[in-house]
């Protein structure tokens, strides 16, 4: 029982990341209708900002992570303006294609600035391990959920009092009506990018310090898609509890299946997910249309 | 088809000939006669390059009849190829059957496992399907590198080069012969399922799925088929490809190589037969030039090889972009229209 609540509390604590960067995936969606592909590779871009600030120009790391945020506002307004703003009304192929595009490009350029090698954050929190239930844990892990909890009371919040938010939901639900209630769309899908940016930067900030910061962290990105479809592309809610059900199922995956199966963690996401999508492909919370087809 | 000023169709043949004029069919000959002397001028080196890029010719010409045809996104393409790289080095390496049969057993299962991952087609569709396939590239590519047992590992499998009445393919200048006529085959073969009934379900499925069904087409059975003869061809380029290569490993078959598949598509032109070969060739006359520009700049700076791979990343992901903006019919629409320029020339009025 005792290793059960510890393997939970881990699986937690993975999740929480997961649920981080899924929340980049929703917010895209639920605004634009676009699924993002290059949310991970937005995500190695906050890190290695973060890195570039903190390690090269040397500033407290706060600090870098704020300026980090900022830079990744901005970046998120740019490639919605270069890229997508061009493809709107397109087919989904062109527009899916374009963010693969993206990623490609992306890990095109880390990998030429910065190489093959992975790269670590210097040491920002204390470096003794925290035992919560009987679980030991990594202090960036607590730093996580806290984040995740932040982040998700942010969003709910955010989406269900403030203006943008509602016309973000608006805009998803459709275009042109909200566009002749006086919505700006193109507004709508900048911010919305700059706002997944932001929040996959601070996934990738976490990740970063977990891992550590190399280009491989794009792919980490699609292994969030399991939390999305679980908890349903259109939900916020559900983005928290399908990154935590997937940490939790990888972490006791790894746990109880990795000694027959080696790096079994890797697929057990992709398992759930196809298994996923063959009995409920619009999740827990997500609307569900039906087609008959 | 349009045809110049003078020539008309009077028969049903005629109307459904592939080659109509004179001129078709000397290119058609001087290109074949050409190719056939290929290895007289080109080095092994540029001649191991054709090879390689013959066999990703017909691996396109798979996901083109399965996403350019018949709309089904899928995004692990690479994985069905791998799946026909690692069966026919299985059989012939391990179970010593012959070249010849295994590269279309290792076609036919890279097909079957299509098929199973095509089931997740039938209620699923853009980029549910993508995500679906992506998981199963994930999931295929894991067993192939943790069932060290049969594939090898990390080390992979070696492939011997096929033979035949005692006459070894072993040299590139021998097996170039065995990889063009599988081109042609597989050319033959795409062209004609993309203008017979089922090329013309595949558009319409892509096309409206409503309406095809109300039309009278078995949706569900024809994406199946798109998944088992996509994967078909990705499993025979595979094949043809492993035993060029003389050695299969895991790490040739990674997630971007199975976005490069879809690149190839987009750039080259969706739902053509010779979108397929512009996009490859575009991409791979890029990236050996880009090579060889590489190699005299290492003399300068030592760096410039290693860079090779993610400045072809940066442009690959920046062709992609560009051509969905601003050309998203692909090469083939810019050859269509010069056809066009060049039929009507010098009155294009």
């Amino acid at each position: 029982m005792g290793a059960i609540i510890e393997h939970l509390v881990i699986g937690l604590a993975v999740g929480a990341v997961y649920s981080i960067v899924a929340l980049g995936f929703v917010l895209i969606y639920k605004a634009t209708g676009i699924f993002n592909l290059a949310q991970g590779s937005l995500m190695a871009i906050g890190a290695y900002t973060c890195y570039v600030y903190s390690v090269i120009l040397g500033l407290p790391f706060w600090l870098a992570v704020i300026l980090t945020l900022v830079t990744s506002f901005l970046l998120g307004l740019v490639i919605e303006f270069l890229f997508l703003r061009r493809l709107i009304g397109q087919s989904l192929l062109a527009i899916l294609m374009v963010t693969i595009g993206i990623y490609l490009l992306v890990r095109g350029v880390i990998l030429m600035i910065f190489g093959v090698y992975s790269i670590s954050f210097p040491p920002y929190l204390p470096s003794q391990p925290v035992t919560i239930l009987g679980a030991t844990l990594q202090p960036i892990f607590i730093l996580a959920f806290i984040a995740a909890a932040l982040l998700f009371t942010i969003f709910i919040l955010f989406f269900k009092f403030t203006a943008i938010g509602v016309a973000m939901r608006a805009t998803q639900d459709n275009q042109q009506v909200a566009q002749s209630v006086g919505i700006s769309v193109k507004r709508v899908f900048g911010m919305s990018w700059a706002i997944s940016a932001m929040a996959a930067a601070i996934g990738g900030v976490i990740v970063g310090t977990i891992l550590s910061v190399g280009y491989s962290l794009d792919d980490y990105g699609l292994k969030v898609m399991p939390a999305i479809i679980l908890g349903g592309l259109e939900s916020v809610p559900g983005a928290l509890l399908g990154g935590i059900v997937i940490g939790i199922a990888e972490h006791f995956g790894s746990a109880y299946l990795g000694s027959t199966f080696i790096g079994i963690e890797e697929v057990i996401p992709f398992i759930i997910l196809l298994i996923l999508l063959l009995i409920m492909p619009y999740g827990i919370f997500g609307l569900k249309r039906i087609e008959r087809v | 088809m349009k045809l110049p000023s003078r020539i008309f169709n009077i028969s049903y043949e005629q109307d459904m000939a592939i080659i109509r004029t004179r001129l078709q069919w000397i290119i058609l000959f001087a290109g074949l006669a050409l190719s056939f002397c290929l290895p007289l001028f080109t080095g092994t080196y540029m001649l191991t390059i054709i090879i390689t890029t013959i066999a990703m010719i017909i691996a396109t010409l798979g996901i083109q009849i399965l996403t350019g045809y018949c709309g089904q996104l899928s995004s692990g393409h690479a994985a069905f190829v791998a799946v026909g790289a690692y069966t026919s080095a299985l059989l012939t390496g391990g179970a010593g059957i012959s070249f010849w049969l295994a590269v279309p057993i290792a076609g036919l299962f890279a097909g079957i496992i299509g098929l199973i991952v095509g089931l997740t087609s039938i209620r699923l569709k853009g980029f549910y399907l993508i995500i679906s396939t992506l998981a199963a590239h994930f999931i295929i590519m894991y067993v192939i590198s943790h069932w060290t047992s049969i594939t090898g590992g990390s080390f992979g499998l070696s492939a011997p080069p096929p033979e035949l009445f005692g006459f070894s393919f072993n040299s590139p200048e021998r097996y170039y012969y065995i990889a063009l006529g599988a081109l042609l085959l597989a050319t033959y073969v795409a062209k004609n399922i993309s203008r017979t009934n089922v090329g013309r379900a595949f558009i319409a499925t892509r096309d409206n799925d409503l309406a095809a069904k109300v039309m009278g087409i078995n949706v569900s059975a024809y994406k199946l088929l798109a998944f088992f003869i996509g994967c078909t061809f990705a499993g025979v380029g595979g094949a043809i490809a492993a035993h060029a290569r003389g050695v299969v490993t895991p790490e040739s078959y990674t997630l971007v190589e199975s976005f490069w598949y879809l690149g190839y598509i987009i750039i080259g032109g969706l739902g053509t037969i010779t979108g397929a070969f512009f996009g490859v060739i575009f991409i791979a006359i890029l990236n050996n030039g880009l090579s060889a520009i590489l190699a005299a700049l290492s003399s300068i700076y030592t760096g410039a090889a290693s860079l090779l791979g993610p400045l072809m990343l940066v442009i690959f992901g920046l062709a992609i972009i560009l051509f969905l903006i601003f050309e998203p019919r692909g090469l083939a629409h810019r050859w269509e229209i010069f056809k066009a320029w060049y039929r009507l020339w010098p009155f294009s009025h």
